[in-house]
């Protein structure tokens, strides 16, 4: 059963158009990111679910009911905003009993529900104190509290984690999950985090000018994703525009610039064809010269090493100034391997090797 | 114990000017206050003898007493009624695109920059003009002219500084238009509805220039009543009277921006 349906929606704002013709199908209980760079529409997206922009066109429907020309207090849906826009004034007990309030439920089983949803995010203890005196990972759980407690058809959360340091926004990408699953409440988060967005969604929908690229299951949308561009945003990429230059029985072979050649088993290519092949930093290995480099693509020089922890990467600069990115766990490099004027070269695995037609 | 870092001539010479300013504003106020516990009939510098005998002589002018009264019904009620009306157009200003939205705004703002006595003179003239002159009514229109553009300049602050969330997190949570602004957008304004509605009682509550055009026979202001009692006696009654206006406006000042941070939503 769909949870929520978006359909041809188009939002023009101050005369130009911000949303072109978005479409998504969201199925009851599930959680989908939009994730995009910013200035995609993804907020923009969140912001005429929650009915604080009205589309020009299209349609947004809840459970099979349009909620398009519904006003927001109408329309039975929870927003945990960015900066969580707890009210300073009210307690944190206040905040949450005030979507019950509004909604004129009875008072004796309200306060059982916010102490219920309060204890539901260990916060029981601090409910009488005011915003302002909480830490950013309660003031978040205050915020998700209160737009659970009023049993929302649609969960919509605007950077959820944005504002926590690493660690806290670790534990609670892992609280907040356990959350939506357990009460089965269908869910749309917006972020530019791409690791947010692949851990916590069950879907994950690129946004790209305003339209939706491409939607998955995160696993496949990172591994075989249907656009060179998703694959860019999505963990990063090294792009060569290539030409089929042969075709044999082992395959055909791609050449592009740099020396850049692989022979690889694809059977749809026609001598001839322009491609644009796409590596990920992570199938790229180095070799020394001492190997004769006979299974390189391309050679070229190192150029700079960037430490980043569990991840060391490397530029390589070819021959006509391209750079490459190889990255790896730090101790699986040489020194020689990461030495800045080193000659190596490049090593592909072929079953990694994202080819797009263009 | 934090050590400060060394001063330069140029920070010396600012807080020397900074206390200089201060001594320049105050000397004025202690002075009168000084002169106010003096025993003697005549203003005179250094005090001779400790009395409070002018400041019970407030008691004995009839006119004081009933001029303030005057005052403090007329500021009282036109503060009231330009913080009401200053709610309603600075969320308009801050809110909303309408055409003359630029001009609106310096028109409320404006009476902070024209000429005082050009307003009462306008105003007498246009009070005459109606047939309303010289009542409390246009004596209360009067000082609403004067005193409205205060406590828009402060809620425009106060919503300036208010998270745009608010409102549509209430929103989201089922409650209408006016209940979110009830219930989310006003508390939020506090400190802007009180510095603006004290603002507008200080400065109605003080004005001279204004009142002077709209005031006549027994109805008159207290700075009007002060003015017109130093311009016929010599004793240091209004001396006393003015330690004490110091005093409670100082009381009240001091009070609002403890409980409130009312200076820092005026000054911006």
């Amino acid at each position: 059963m769909t949870g929520l349906e978006l359909d041809n929606i188009c939002v023009w704002l101050n005369g130009q158009q911000i949303l072109h013709d978005v479409n998504l199908s969201i199925a009851k209980g599930e959680c989908v990111a939009l994730l995009g760079p910013s200035g995609c529409g993804k907020t923009t997206t969140l912001r005429t679910i929650a009915g604080f922009i009205h589309p020009q066109s299209g349609d947004v429907r809840v459970s099979g009911q349009s909620y398009v020309n519904l006003p927001p207090n109408k329309r039975n849906v929870g927003l945990v905003f960015q900066d969580y826009a707890l009210f300073p004034h009210m307690t944190v007990f206040q905040n949450v009993e005030y979507g019950l309030r509004m909604r004129k439920h009875n008072e004796t089983a309200s306060i059982q529900l916010v102490k219920q949803f309060l204890e539901m995010v260990q916060l029981d203890h601090v409910k009488d104190r005011l915003p302002q005196s909480l830490s950013g990972g309660q003031r978040q759980r205050v915020a998700l509290a209160r737009a659970l407690v009023i049993k929302p058809d649609i969960l919509l959360l605007d950077e959820p984690l944005g504002a926590l340091d690493r660690k806290l926004r670790d534990q609670m990408q892992v609280e907040l999950k356990q959350l939506q699953k357990q009460l089965g409440v269908t869910t749309i988060i917006v972020t530019h985090d791409q690791e947010e967005a692949l851990s916590l969604a069950d879907r994950v929908a690129v946004m790209f000018g305003g339209a939706i690229r491409e939607i998955g299951v995160p696993s496949h949308l990172y591994e075989r994703p249907k656009h060179h561009d998703v694959m860019d945003f999505l963990g990063g990429s090294n792009m060569l525009r290539c030409m089929v230059t042969a075709s044999s029985s082992q395959g055909v072979t791609l050449s592009g610039s740099s020396g850049f050649q692989v022979v690889i088993d694809r059977s749809d290519l026609k001598v001839k064809e322009e491609v644009l092949v796409c590596i990920r930093p992570e199938h790229l290995s180095i070799e020394m010269p001492t190997n004769n480099l006979s299974t390189s693509v391309l050679r070229g020089v190192v150029h700079e090493t960037v430490y980043k922890g569990i991840l060391m990467e490397v530029l390589i600069k070819t021959a006509d100034n391209q750079v490459f990115r190889a990255s790896g766990s730090p101790n699986s490099f040489s020194q020689a391997q990461v030495e800045s004027g080193n000659v190596i070269g490049l090593v592909v695995d072929k079953a990694n090797i994202q080819i797009f037609k263009v | 114990m934090s050590s400060k870092p060394p001063k330069n001539i140029f920070d010396r010479a600012v807080s020397g000017i900074a206390w200089l300013t201060l001594v320049f504003l105050l000397f004025p106020v202690f002075l009168t206050a000084v002169v106010s516990f003096n025993e003697s009939f005549f203003i005179e510098f250094p005090p001779k003898a400790f009395s409070f005998k002018w400041y019970l002589n407030i008691a004995n002018i009839e006119a004081i007493g009933r001029s303030t009264l005057i005052s403090v019904s007329i500021a009282f009620c036109a503060a009231l009624l330009c913080t009401t009306l200053a709610v309603v157009a600075s969320l308009s200003i801050s809110r909303y695109v309408f055409p003359g939205k630029s001009l609106m705004t310096a028109f409320l703002l404006s009476p902070i920059t024209m000429p005082m006595v050009a307003v009462g003179i306008a105003l007498i003239q246009f009070f005459i003009m109606i047939g309303t002159a010289f009542t409390w009514y246009s004596l209360l229109i009067g000082h609403m002219v004067l005193v409205i553009a205060y406590p828009i300049r402060t809620l425009l602050a106060s919503l300036t500084l208010m998270n745009p969330s608010l409102e549509e997190a209430a929103l989201s949570m089922g409650a209408s238009k006016f209940k979110a602004f009830w219930t989310v957008t006003l508390p939020q304004l506090k400190p802007g509805l009180i510095s603006g509605f004290l603002f507008a009682f200080l400065i109605s509550f003080d004005n001279y220039p204004i009142s002077v055009f709209l005031v006549r026979g027994g109805l008159t202001t207290m700075p009007i009543e002060i003015f017109n009692y130093i311009a016929q006696n010599l004793d240091p009654t209004p001396a006393a009277f003015s330690t004490l206006y110091v005093i409670v406006v100082s009381l009240i000042i001091s009070f609002a921006e403890r409980r409130y941070r009312i200076v820092s939503y005026s000054i911006q």
